[in-house]
């Protein structure tokens, strides 16, 4: 099972073969590397590193969509930069995987005849979504870290939706070449045609290590703290930005400027209960100021640790009354936005780590970290630490 | 598995176009296409060209530093094409990118031809 491609042919599909030109002619592709065990190998890490992917972003979809079902856990606090952090790694390692496990079933998309039986065509063509998919997956994210977006769909759905058709075609791929696999990997395969110097599969397969490892360290940095003066390619650096971690949405971006810095601030504080209140920015700062550490830990893979100090969201819900195990929408001042509110359930409303926080590493909040007032919780991704708060509303 | 996957992957093709407003099928067809055609009839191609190169016209060790150091360079390459065509560079953040990646993209190109040649020469075959 070296060379599929070399099998013989089935008289009664054949065409012609003097259509049998270019990449289809006999022996285009020399190299034993083309092989069944360098494939089953390759497909195995890539399996291992999408399954990673493929849970760990269903998972950040469920945190930003939260159903019935599906509690997300308020600590450890780093939660979400670890499951975030894996999502990104993993995506970043199977782009030489990938490359690599094309790369050796290359020869196949140019087999003669093209398809031997009907069987033989839907497998083929079961292949377009997984090899399709695959790289539509790890280009855009790739793209999406590096806040690039040259398509006219929203990164966010179109990634989500794409990743449930590559795994179906995984699941799909791995049923049909579970066998192909498990012979290739078999002691009692022969192997013929193998390269005895040189580019041996052995050397071939850990290059392709390497450079998964290599793709990794250069962009983990931007999660990685010790990392971030080998992360060569991170397009962040967790120190870099305004009081020393960065920001993802800029106050001119969300046009919130005039309303965060207007001297007549209020936090309106609504909904289900008995009093409504406002309360000022020096009503704020009489209340009692709680510090915590926390990471922002963002969906494009960065992540910061930082001192916040503020109020604590339970005093305020304490404060007006709420009902026990209310949750809580907490909107932006920015007046559009996808992002511009979120909804927090009553565990991480309770906290007594989620803060109002009005101050960062020691200083007074930065206008582009949501001065006057942002929220900041345990294991939330950045863009539902809502910034320039300007409502809650009791739900 | 073959019913399980394709359920999975019908619920996806269900989801994309469900949510078209967000994720514009025909737009999306066609970088969906797009990616693999690019892959299969450019890239893969020129990689194939290029493998066939350094196979004539280099032997033994050289040869074998210089397949490596190209495999990881190309990788290396094609990682780097966003943060070096810093598109992604915004006027009122500059905590996007704020590194000088031509540098470090230079700096990792170095050390690969650098260490593959050490690889190359330390390698005993038989």
């Amino acid at each position: 099972m070296v060379r599929r491609f070399n099998q013989t042919r089935r008289k009664s599909l054949t065409p012609s073969d003097h259509l049998r030109v270019g990449p289809f002619e006999e022996g285009s592709f020399k190299s034993a590397l083309h092989s069944a065990r360098t494939a089953s190998i390759l497909g195995i890490a890539l399996g291992i590193c999408f399954g990673i992917a493929f849970v760990t972003g269903v998972l950040s979809h469920l945190i930003q969509n939260p159903t019935s079902w599906f509690h997300w856990p308020s600590r450890p606090a780093g939660l979400f930069r670890i499951t975030q952090g894996l999502h990104v790694s993993t995506g970043m390692m199977s782009i030489p995987l990938l490359l690599a496990k094309l790369w050796t079933v290359y020869p196949k998309l140019w087999k003669w005849p093209i398809f031997d039986d009907l069987t033989h065509l839907v497998e083929r063509m079961s292949l377009f979504p997984l090899v399709a998919g695959s790289i539509f997956l790890l280009f855009t994210g790739l793209l999406n870290i590096n806040y690039w977006y040259p398509w006219p769909f929203l990164f966010v759905p179109a990634h989500y939706w794409v990743a449930w058709i590559t795994i179906g075609a995984l699941i799909v791929h791995i049923g049909a070449k579970a066998a192909t696999v498990r012979k290739a990997l078999s002691s009692d395969t022969v192997l013929i045609d193998e390269v005895k110097d040189g580019l041996t599969r052995r050397r071939f397969l850990t290059l392709v290590g390497a450079a998964s490892g290599v793709v990794m360290l250069s962009f983990a940095g931007s999660t990685v703290r010790f990392l971030r003066k080998v992360s060569v390619l991170a397009p962040r650096d967790p120190a870099v930005g305004p009081q020393g971690f960065p920001v993802n949405r800029s106050s001119a971006q969300a046009r919130v400027a005039q309303f965060a810095l207007d001297p007549n601030y209020r936090l309106e504080v609504e909904g289900k209960m008995k009093q409504v209140i406002s309360l000022s920015l020096s009503n704020l700062k009489a209340m009692p100021q709680y510090g915590a550490e926390l990471p922002i830990a963002c969906v494009e893979g960065w992540s910061a640790m930082v001192r916040w100090r503020g109020v604590r969201l339970s005093d305020i819900l304490k404060l007006v009354d709420a009902a026990p195990g209310a949750s809580v929408r907490v909107e932006s001042m920015e007046r559009r936005g996808d992002y511009r509110t979120s909804i927090l359930n009553s565990t991480h409303a309770m906290h007594p780590d989620t803060l109002l926080a009005l101050e960062a590493n020691g200083e007074t909040l930065h206008l582009e970290h949501g001065f006057p007032v942002r929220l900041i919780t345990p294991t939330n991704p950045g863009v539902m630490q809502t910034k320039w708060v300007g409502r809650l509303v009791v739900l | 598995m073959g019913v399980i996957g394709t359920l999975v992957m019908s619920f996806g093709i269900v989801g994309l176009i469900s949510h078209s407003r967000q994720t514009h099928p025909i737009a999306w067809g066609i970088w969906f296409t797009g990616g693999a055609l690019l892959h299969d009839l450019v890239l893969a191609p020129v990689v194939f060209f290029v493998g066939k190169r350094i196979k004539n016209l280099l032997t033994g060790r050289t040869r074998l530093a210089v397949q490596m150091a190209m495999i990881l360079t190309g990788v290396i390459a094609l990682v780097s094409i966003p943060a070096l065509s810093r598109a992604g560079l915004s006027p009122t953040n500059p905590s996007i990118l704020p590194r000088n990646y031509l540098n470090g993209f230079l700096i990792l190109v170095g050390l690969t031809w650098g260490t593959c040649l050490i690889a190359a020469a330390l390698v005993r075959d038989k």
